[in-house]
């Protein structure tokens, strides 16, 4: 008796005194040994744990002494489980197949384009799923694929995106940590992700964790690919305008691996061969760029990794000239400290330069500005327990403007003006799984923005140089049920510094410069999504945006580039933005694909532009609306459409004349009260992938651009008439009409 | 230049062939024709000065440009010269009323109740001492005006160009913003290619700042104008008259030569 009741005491008190264990790892590819972003880790015995792999593939869990089985799935592989005996730390890594490769029989195996919704809000979209979309010319491009989803607008031909009614340089762009300033080709047709290079591609724009600041609108978190470091791999295609080559494979099998991937268009050769001009000889027109990655395993729980991106832009055309580049590096070092410990540090450099110029007898001259950008970065995932996961980190970025300025004197009349800024932030946010139905994620990032040493921001020298703003950040998930989830979320975002001449997405390059005050915007929204059994999701959100600190330039006044840019500025506008997103998808079947549409409203306000009243962004589009569909035919074809319909921009068109010395003068009214004809295409395409042997793949891709030919303007100018002297005539511009393509992919 | 580049662009990227074009559409409705224009000058010149009210137009609209004749036009200075212009064949006109440099000058024009005000400095004068040109580009010749710029800085330049025949008449602007203090060596760059034996007028203005950057504004509204580009909204160029009218009124100073060119 007694000694039963001394076992009673001592099991009880054990039980109380019943360790938890961690059970932490990486999942990976298993034929590419990719690390896999937000894999979900289910544990059978308790229904209530939920945890997602981060942005390495690292995951962690603890839980108390037991047997368990653990169900790990990812929307892109087979979900695996296993069972195990927990009593210890226990490090285990998985290895998960890719869907497609074990169901090559059944049709739906096939891949959805369709974006997925990550736990912390983000938008990801599937890389490789998207490049059976139809495409202008037939380059696959990630930014064009977001275009297509709800709360982002974009212009034709352009690259820039603005995301719930923000400006275009209000995103940050992520290539493996780095921030890219110039996001597009050719004049922003293209834009600088080469698809081949990379492996996740996430968009922040409801919620966007404290881990990111910076920019004012969203995060596109861009990660490469590591390469396969099981086999020797090459990825490429031939298409009308272009050529790509990825090369990747082992350093050493297992561990360490490279990939390098390069781009190059060569229309300028083609249109050399076609042109019998002597004049246009020396046309240039191409870019290339160049992705490279090493990753180094020093043991289990170490691991470097080496990222660089380099693109250039080459135009010449008689004697005027405009190149541009980017890069964008970044070293890391991932270490799993403990069990619950994950640490990443980053070492990054950003560069965008351009370099435009006339070379005639008339005039030479040649302007050179650049941004140059150094970060280090300090990030840790801290798994408490089974409720509370944090991140927390600290990172520093030195900024270094170069703008060209007049110099006063008549034999180097241009000379560069430099100034500098940091940027220095600390941050912290919770994963916090309060009950089985309730996520809450909350944290908070204060940003200090300060003049570099003996240089002010732009300004007065005697305004204040230091700036701190605290950012809190929120999200709330609830589940109703399984298949009803409504989320809420607040957060503030900051940034300080600013394009110049970019916000139309217009084929100016842009110009870098730091701020006098960070602008800051805080932005609420709601949401509700709906799942269906058989594959179909609503899903809806409603938001709410202000900005503070905006600057834009002076009305009525020629600005010149080359001046002291804050003359030409007016600071202290404010902004709003609202709207109502919509989507539809469906992502199992034969069919799939999605139905985007926004209302939205977006509006600045700032003395001295548009007599001190509220008036419409450029980017301000009352409805836009895509339809994405993809259908898989048969084993080996599969077709895709998109439609896009949209408002057009915001713009300011005459609205009477007179004249001034003898000419006629076109008279304005209130900023951007005009509309552009609304924009509305629909392109298609056909993939076709034979069934080649298991080591070499190849895939023909076709497709036609704006296929009903229509066309929509890209500008509008006011001429005189010709036929009449004293008429006033408005022709429209438009860019593309009917553009046919064809891709031809392999890998092996 | 930008603009030819965005349409050089937009023929050749697309060697397909199937993109780029453009077509004439119905003008935009929107309307805010009826606005005051005031176009204003007095000059170191002996008068009578004379100034011009008119209206703007709709965009549409064909017939020419309606004159105000029942305007109240007063021309004053800040030594207490004040005189009410007289309207005369499409123009208010001055008859006695006299100028000199760094004065400082009021017009005022009251047009169904409402005063718009204008105020304009007239600089000190700086010589024109030559006009001097010079085959810059293929068969094209631009002018050079010689003048010792003063070593005051913040002297600005207006140049109206036009050809003997008053084919065409320009603006060309200079500032001392480069070569304060030196003698001349920038070209007039005219739109209007100046070809071998044309008569060209060049008459030399020194200017306030807000007339300077009145007109340096202009050609980014005035129709077939330079492409004002680069992501910034057109709006009606900032002016020195108050109210909303339109225009410029400008007092400046003027010197003008005649050359040939061989």
């Amino acid at each position: 008796m007694m000694k039963t009741t001394v076992l009673a005491i001592f099991l009880s008190s054990f039980a109380y005194a019943q360790n938890s264990y961690s059970i932490n790892g990486l999942v990976k590819d298993e034929s590419s040994g990719e690390p896999i972003t937000g894999a979900t880790i289910k544990v059978k015995e308790n229904p209530t744990i939920t945890i997602e792999t981060n942005e390495y593939g690292f995951y962690s869990m603890s839980l108390p002494e037991n047997d368990y089985t653990l169900i790990i799935s990812h929307s892109k592989h087979q979900t695996l489980s296993k069972s195990i005996h927990l009593d210890g730390t226990l490090k285990m890594d998985w290895s998960l197949k890719k869907e497609n490769e074990i169901e090559l029989v059944e049709l739906k195996g096939k891949k959805s384009p369709v974006v997925t919704k990550s736990r912390s809000g983000g938008e990801v979209l599937d890389v490789m799923a998207t490049s059976k979309l139809p495409v202008l010319l037939g380059e696959r491009d990630i930014l064009k694929t977001i275009q297509f989803l709800p709360g982002v607008a974009s212009q034709e031909g352009s690259s820039g995106i603005s995301v719930r009614g923000g400006n275009t340089d209000q995103n940050l762009i992520l290539l493996d940590e780095a921030p890219v300033f110039n996001n597009s080709h050719f004049f922003g047709f293209f834009s600088t992700f080469n698809s081949d290079a990379l492996r996740n591609v996430t968009l922040y724009k409801s919620n966007i964790p404290s881990q990111y600041g910076g920019r004012l609108s969203s995060v596109l978190d861009i990660k490469g690919k590591e390469g396969n470091n099981q086999k020797f791999g090459a990825t490429g295609g031939i298409g009308l305008i272009s050529s790509r080559l990825s090369v990747e494979g082992p350093i050493q099998k297992g561990k360490s691996s490279f990939i390098i991937s390069g781009r190059r268009t060569y229309a300028d050769l083609i249109y050399k061969l076609i042109s019998n001009d002597e004049k246009n000889k020396d046309t240039q027109l191409f870019f290339y760029d160049l992705n490279a990655k090493v990753n180094f395993q020093l043991n289990p729980n170490n691991s470097i990794h080496l990222s660089g991106y380099l693109g250039q832009d080459k135009f010449q055309y008689q004697d005027f000239k405009n190149n541009w580049g980017n890069i964008a590096s970044s070293l890391r070092w991932n270490s799993i400290i403990s069990s619950k410990l994950f640490s990443n540090t980053s070492l990054v450099y950003s560069n965008y330069n351009y370099n435009v110029g006339i070379d005639s007898k008339e005039e030479s001259i040649e302007i050179k500005p650049k941004i140059d950008n150094f970060i280090f970065k300090q990030d840790f995932s801290h798994y408490v327990n089974q409720k509370h996961s944090l991140k927390y980190g600290l990172q520093t970025s030195y900024y270094n403007f170069t703008t060209p300025t007049v110099s006063g004197t008549q034999e180097s009349p241009i000379v560069s003006h430099k100034k500098s800024m940091w940027e220095n932030a600390l941050y912290v946010n919770d994963d916090y799984q309060v009950t089985d139905k309730l996520l809450v994620n909350y944290g908070i990032r204060a940003t200090l923005f300060s003049a570099g040493k003996g240089e002010t921001a732009y300004g007065e020298a005697t305004e204040k140089n230091n700036h701190i703003v605290f950012e809190p950040r929120l999200m709330l998930n609830y589940e109703l049920n399984k298949n009803n989830i409504v989320t809420a979320s607040y957060f503030r975002t900051s940034q300080g510094l600013q394009a110049l001449s970019a916000n139309d997405g217009s084929l100016v390059n842009d110009v870098w410069i730091n701020l006098k005050k960070p602008m800051v915007s805080d932005q609420i929204s709601l949401g509700y999504t709906r799942k269906f059994n058989n594959g179909y999701e609503i899903s809806t959100d409603i938001y709410y945006k202000k900005m503070n600190n905006l600057a834009d330039y002076k009305e009525g006044v020629k600005i010149e580039a080359l001046q002291d840019l804050n003359k030409n500025l007016l600071y202290s506008g404010i902004g709003r933005a609202y709207g109502l997103e919509f989507m539809a998808k469906k992502t199992t079947g034969r069919l799939t694909g999605w139905l985007s549409y926004t209302l939205s409203k977006s509006q600045r306000k700032i003395e001295g532009i548009n007599e001190g009243n509220w008036y419409n962004a450029t980017q301000d589009k009352t409805h836009n609306l895509s339809i994405v569909a993809n259908y898989a035919l048969s084993q080996k074809w599969t077709l895709s459409s998109a439609f896009v319909y949209a408002t057009g921009n915001a713009v300011t068109f005459p609205a009477g004349k007179y004249v001034v010395d003898g000419n006629t003068i076109l008279q304005y009214g209130e900023r951007n009260s005009n509309r552009m004809p609304a924009y509305n295409r629909l392109d298609i395409s056909a993939t076709y992938e034979p069934q080649n042997n298991r080591r070499f793949k190849s895939s023909w891709s076709f497709g036609i651009y704006n296929i009903y030919s229509r066309k929509n303007a890209a500008s509008i100018d006011f001429e005189s008439n010709s036929h009449n002297g004293t008429g006033i005539r408005a022709i429209k511009n438009s860019m593309f009409t009917i553009v046919p393509n064809v891709t031809y992919n392999f890998k092996f | 230049m930008m603009k030819n580049i965005i349409k050089y662009f937009i023929c050749f990227s697309f060697i397909t062939m199937l993109t780029g074009c453009s077509e004439e559409i119905e003008l935009p409705k929107a309307d805010e024709s009826g606005k005051i224009i005031i176009e204003g000058n007095i000059s170191d010149m002996a008068g009578p000065y004379y100034v011009q009210v008119t209206r703007s137009i709709k965009l549409s609209q064909d017939t020419g440009y309606p004159i105000v004749k029942n305007a109240t036009v007063v021309l004053k200075d800040n030594n207490g010269q004040s005189e009410t212009l007289e309207y005369e064949n499409g123009y208010y006109k001055t008859k006695n009323f006299t100028t000199q440099y760094g004065n400082t000058y009021t017009l005022s024009v009251t047009v169904d109740g409402v005063e718009y005000t204008a105020v304009s400095k007239m600089p000190k004068k700086v010589n024109l001492d030559d006009v001097k040109y010079a085959k810059l580009s293929d068969n094209y010749y631009y002018p050079q005006p010689i003048f010792t710029d003063p070593a005051e800085k913040g002297n600005l330049y207006l140049f109206q160009v036009s050809q003997g025949n008053g084919f065409f008449n320009e603006v060309a602007l200079l500032s001392d913003e480069v070569g304060n203090g030196e003698v001349n060596t920038k070209y007039l760059f005219t739109k209007y290619h100046i070809l071998k034996n044309d008569t060209v007028n060049v008459e030399m203005q020194s200017v306030d700042m807000p007339i300077f950057n009145y007109f340096k504004a202009l050609p980014g509204v005035t129709l077939n104008g330079e492409y004002s580009g680069g992501g910034v909204p057109p709006a009606n160029p900032v002016n020195n008259i108050s109210n909303g009218a339109l225009g410029y009124f400008s007092a400046h100073t003027s010197e003008k030569k005649t050359i040939i060119i061989q």
